[in-house]
């Protein structure tokens, strides 16, 4: 009898902690570090094998405190007469003719109470890559880094840049 | 550092095929042999006071002595150096320098473990397990540490890798878990499962190493999974995907029964369950291991994705470098041409109108006396116009190219003549 009892109560506590890894499991996929977007674009497409310059499509990483997602007037210049069956173009081209613009899902998202600021980052020299990774090789674009505040700070150690906390939280 | 970046050449695919097979292999000799081996050595110093002759046995269940971590333990250490540069390959990484000391710990702590067994030196023993401790403890940091890239450039320097994250803590508690139910696994069938040697567990002597193994079986099976879920709960964003939490699940749910055969073990005084037992164990190590490699695959995705393209690229340029010398002897083929033009080209171009790119007839003329040139942008195309975006390499092979120029060009001289006319 106590036997009994002695298994049934390791038989549920394991079970407790496998509903506690899906519990973890289901919290992680509502911060997907790769959300989907509206139209499946791809950077591995552009960047890698078109050869594309970030700043083509990005093009205020050294003027501004954002990077900025492209609107549709540069896939227009490219896209608007492209002959394709794929339908993930097609709907872009109905985008592009209907004059709607594409709400992009963010992937990158500070709280409003950090500030970050691509300008002064690129002007001192620091590439893409150290803070997000190889994006050409992403079909679909994921949060590399965990843009914590221990990651800003260790970098900001390393580069003697500013780390007062008044340098990011205004 | 040096010496494993000569012996590492660029990889090649046969080996970024077999590279996860063989970690996940090298990473299951070298932990098991290193985890048992020190629980073994360890528990045999503890208890040589109170009971020699358990004492004796877990001395003799690795037989450091023999020197069989050689092959098992050193040799996959050496082997894993070696895959880990392939997998980095062309990062800045700090991971090398750090795996090659931890070979020359690792190595030392055995050469100790070797001599106690010889000598029966208490000192030596308690040398042994605690350098082994510690390499073991620094393999899993650097383990952890691959799958955490964002922290590679701040680690270059530093002896001591450990002290960017809390999953290094928790890694190192699953080493130490999975050092203990291995013992007690193996205890279980070295002594009482295997058909030679096997001792009587109704033997007053044996019953001693009986319990300890059982003990150690139970209590680890009993404190993982508390470990899985924390190692879950801390794991860093970035490098879990949904397929871990899986693995993670059906490897809790296999160490149920390990817990349960265990503890029936004991209870009843049988020896039915060890092979089932053990079977579990492993499997749930094995489970382990793969989280692990999932962890450091999804951290380092993209830079997997790099390697299999240079692969790829060199593959290529092999390939082209070959078909450039057939094409020496090979005609262009304007039937060939016209159907890349078909498929390729006019997605962006027509020959007399605007499309995404500028209409043939007015810039293949250029050409028409300069075939290369035509070819060469064919090949590598750059920036001509700004009214225009650039043309995205169309990645055609040798033949490719010259076919589909020389139609363009025949085309564009036969609209010339035509309009002439
Ligand atoms: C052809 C245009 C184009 C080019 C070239 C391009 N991108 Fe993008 N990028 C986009 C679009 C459109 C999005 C928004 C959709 C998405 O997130 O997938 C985006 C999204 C991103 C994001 C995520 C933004 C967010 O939501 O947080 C990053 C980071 C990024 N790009 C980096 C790069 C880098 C680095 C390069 C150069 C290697 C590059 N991009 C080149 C079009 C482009
Ligand atoms: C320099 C020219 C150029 C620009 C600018 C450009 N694209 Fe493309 N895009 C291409 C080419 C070339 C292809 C491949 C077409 C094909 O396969 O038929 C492509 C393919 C695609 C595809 C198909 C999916 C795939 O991977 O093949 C999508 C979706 C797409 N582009 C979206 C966009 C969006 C959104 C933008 C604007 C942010 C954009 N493109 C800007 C040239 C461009
Ligand atoms: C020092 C680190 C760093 C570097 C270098 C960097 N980024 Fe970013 N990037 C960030 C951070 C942090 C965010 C989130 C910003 C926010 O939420 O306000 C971000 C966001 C973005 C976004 C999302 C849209 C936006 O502006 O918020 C895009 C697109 C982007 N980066 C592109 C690029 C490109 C292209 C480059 C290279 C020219 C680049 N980044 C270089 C850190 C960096
Ligand atoms: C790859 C290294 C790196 C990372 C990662 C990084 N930074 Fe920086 N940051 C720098 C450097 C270098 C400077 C100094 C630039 C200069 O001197 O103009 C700087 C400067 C700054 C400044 C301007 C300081 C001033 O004087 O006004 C801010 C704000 C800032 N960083 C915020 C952030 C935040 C927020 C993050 C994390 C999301 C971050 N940084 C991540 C390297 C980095
Ligand atoms: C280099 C930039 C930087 C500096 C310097 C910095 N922070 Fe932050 N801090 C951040 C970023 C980015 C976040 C948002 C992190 C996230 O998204 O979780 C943050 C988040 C926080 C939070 C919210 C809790 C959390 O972890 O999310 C607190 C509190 C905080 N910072 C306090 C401070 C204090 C106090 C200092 C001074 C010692 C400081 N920070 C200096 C960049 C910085
Ligand atoms: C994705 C659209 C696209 C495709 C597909 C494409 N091109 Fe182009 N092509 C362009 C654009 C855009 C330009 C204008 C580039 C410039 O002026 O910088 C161009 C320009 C050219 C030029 C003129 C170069 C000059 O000197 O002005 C030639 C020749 C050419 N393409 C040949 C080809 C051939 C051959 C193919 C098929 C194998 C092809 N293109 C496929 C978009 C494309």
């Amino acid at each position: 009898m106590k036997r009994t009892l002695a298994y049934s109560v390791i038989a549920g506590y394991f079970a407790l902690v496998i509903l506690g890894i899906y519990v973890v499991g289901h919290y992680w996929e509502c911060n997907d570090q790769a959300p989907e977007q509206p139209i499946a674009y791809s950077h591995v497409r552009h960047v890698y094998q078109n050869g594309l310059a970030c700043t083509h499509c990005h093009k205020f990483t050294d003027k501004s405190i954002h990077a900025g997602v492209p609107n549709l007037d540069v896939c227009a210049k490219c896209h608007a007469g492209m002959a394709s069956d794929n339908p993930e173009i097609k709907k872009l081209q109905a985008y592009i003719e209907e004059g709607r613009p594409v709400v992009w899902n963010k992937v990158h998202v500070l709280p409003w109470h950090a500030h970050f600021s691509h300008k002064r980052h690129i002007k001192a020299g620091k590439q893409c890559e150290e803070c997000h990774s190889d994006v050409s090789a992403m079909p679909r674009i994921r949060r590399a880094r965990s843009f914590e505040m221990g990651w800003c700070l260790s970098c900001h150690r390393k580069n003697n840049a500013p780390q007062e906390c008044w340098t990011c939280h205004k | 550092m040096g010496l494993v970046n000569q012996l590492t050449l660029t990889p090649n695919t046969q080996i970024v095929q077999l590279m996860d097979p063989l970690v996940f292999l090298m990473l299951a000799f070298h932990l098991f042999f290193l985890g048992v081996t020190t629980v073994s050595i360890g528990l045999s110093l503890m208890t040589r006071k109170p009971a020699p002759a358990v004492s004796q046995r877990f001395l003799e269940l690795m037989a450091p002595g023999r020197f069989l971590w050689l092959v098992f333990s050193l040799l996959p250490l050496a082997m894993l150096t070696v895959l880990y540069g392939l997998y980095l390959h062309g990062t800045e990484n700090p991971i090398l320098p750090f795996l090659e000391r931890i070979f020359v710990l690792t190595l030392l702590g055995y050469l100790a473990a070797a001599f106690h067994q010889r000598t029966g030196k208490r000192f030596l023993g308690a040398l042994a397990t605690l350098i082994l401790l510690g390499s073991a403890f620094h393999f899993m940091a650097t383990m952890t540490l691959i799958s955490v890239p964002e922290q590679w450039q701040f680690r270059a320097q530093r002896f001591l890798p450990f002290t960017f994250s809390i999953q290094v803590v928790v890694h190192f508690a699953q080493y130490l878990l999975f050092s203990l139910l291995l013992t007690g696994v193996s205890i279980l069938v070295r002594y009482f499962g295997w058909p030679e040697g096997r001792l009587d567990p109704t033997q007053p002597g044996t019953s001693g190493i009986k319990t300890w193994g059982l003990a150690l079986t139970l209590a680890p099976a009993l404190l993982h999974p508390v470990v899985f879920l924390w190692d879950f709960g801390t794991a860093h964003h970035f490098a879990v995907s949904w397929k871990v939490f899986i693995v993670g699940m059906v490897a809790v749910a296999f160490l149920l029964p390990v817990a349960i055969m265990s503890l029936s073990m004991l209870l009843s005084n049988h020896l039915r369950f060890i092979i089932p037992a053990a079977m579990c164990s492993l499997l749930v190590f094995g489970l382990f291991l793969n989280l692990e490699q999932r962890f450091q695959n999804t951290a380092n995705a993209e830079q997997r994705t790099v390697m299999a393209r240079t692969v790829d690229s060199e593959n290529t340029a092999w390939t082209n470098a070959r078909e450039a010398e057939y094409a020496k002897s090979a005609k262009p083929d304007p039937a060939l041409g016209k159907k890349i033009f078909a498929e390729r080209c006019s997605a962006c171009h027509k020959f007399d109108t605007k499309l995404v790119g500028p209409p043939y007839n007015d810039v293949i003329p250029k050409y028409v006396d300069k075939p290369d040139d035509l070819m060469e942008f064919i090949r590598k195309p750059r920036k001509i116009n700004p009214d225009y975006p650039p043309m995205p390499n169309q990645g055609l092979t040798e033949l490719e190219v010259q076919s589909v120029a020389t139609y363009l060009i025949s085309q564009v001289q036969d609209n010339g003549k035509e309009g002439g006319q």
